[in-house]
């Protein structure tokens, strides 16, 4: 359970499990789940369905950060994903048990660009 | 300070002005009404916070961190403030619990559906302990 960079390694047992958006209301990201694969962390995310980018957004890979390059705990993360031509990238990191993500969400050519800022705790 | 005429509520600034039509406004204290569970699967502080609502009071009965079970701090009442004076909408509030030696202030407020809270302690007992301040998430159960 930890991404080994050059010598230094990344832990993410922390991370592993579902996660719930705090607000039920959100129009981005309303749960996702973190798995072990033989790759490393992924992530598979379902949006909002009343939201932006509704239902399965699928699974990703995870780019793991710890908050030195001596690596240790994962404290932040980013992954990316291509749903129904909507480039998507989100940015999370973890505060007291509470996960922070910022969603950046390219919405081609109809729409403007859309950020959203989303609290998660693991349910 | 100042008053006048036109509307004689004291007052330090305009913003704290309202109509006196709207001088009965009820607050909603939905927002924080229910039970919420600390995000810190680990903390050592308030692991659980329930909120009830009586009479148009804000009532707050917190939990500590304790060994074998919960502390139970009791219940006591909270002083509520909403987002602008002619508001109903409440978006934070504070309380306070006085112990024997240990005095604990808390301010919270909601933001994205998650309360946060942040507790100020202070020791009477004079056992040397610092004064110290927190702040943890906490989602509804």
């Amino acid at each position: 359970m930890e991404t080994q960079i050059s010598n230094h390694t990344i832990s993410y047992k922390h991370f592993l499990g579902s996660w719930k958006n705090s607000r039920p209301e959100t129009k981005g990201i309303e749960s996702y789940v973190f798995e072990e694969s033989d790759e490393g962390l992924q992530i598979s995310v379902r949006g909002a369905e009343d939201g932006v980018i509704p239902g399965n957004w699928g699974t990703q890979p995870v780019i793991c950060h710890a908050s030195s390059p001596e690596g240790g705990k994962a404290t932040a993360f980013q992954a990316g994903f291509l749903v129904n031509g909507h480039k998507i990238f989100i940015a999370g990191n973890i505060n007291k048990g509470l996960i922070i993500i910022a969603i950046y969400i390219e919405a081609g050519e109809a729409d403007a660009n859309s950020f959203i800022r989303e609290f998660f705790y693991k349910s | 300070m100042s008053t006048n005429l036109s509307n004689p509520l004291t007052h330090t600034k305009t913003d704290d002005l309202i109509p006196v039509k709207e001088q009965d406004l009820k607050v909603d204290l939905s927002t924080f009404v229910g039970s919420w569970k600390n995000t810190k699967e680990d903390s050592g502080q308030i692991v659980k916070a329930e909120l009830s609502s009586r009479d148009q009071q804000l009532i707050l009965q917190a939990y500590g961190a304790c060994e074998p079970d919960l502390c139970d701090w009791g219940t006591t009442e909270c002083t509520v403030f909403t987002d602008a004076v002619n508001s109903p909408t409440a978006i934070a509030f504070f309380a306070k619990y006085e112990f024997n030696d240990i005095t604990v202030e808390i301010s919270s407020n909601v933001k994205l559906g998650v309360l946060v809270i942040q507790t100020y302690t202070t020791f009477n007992d004079g056992s040397g302990r610092q004064n110290y301040y927190t702040r943890e998430f906490y989602h509804r159960q």
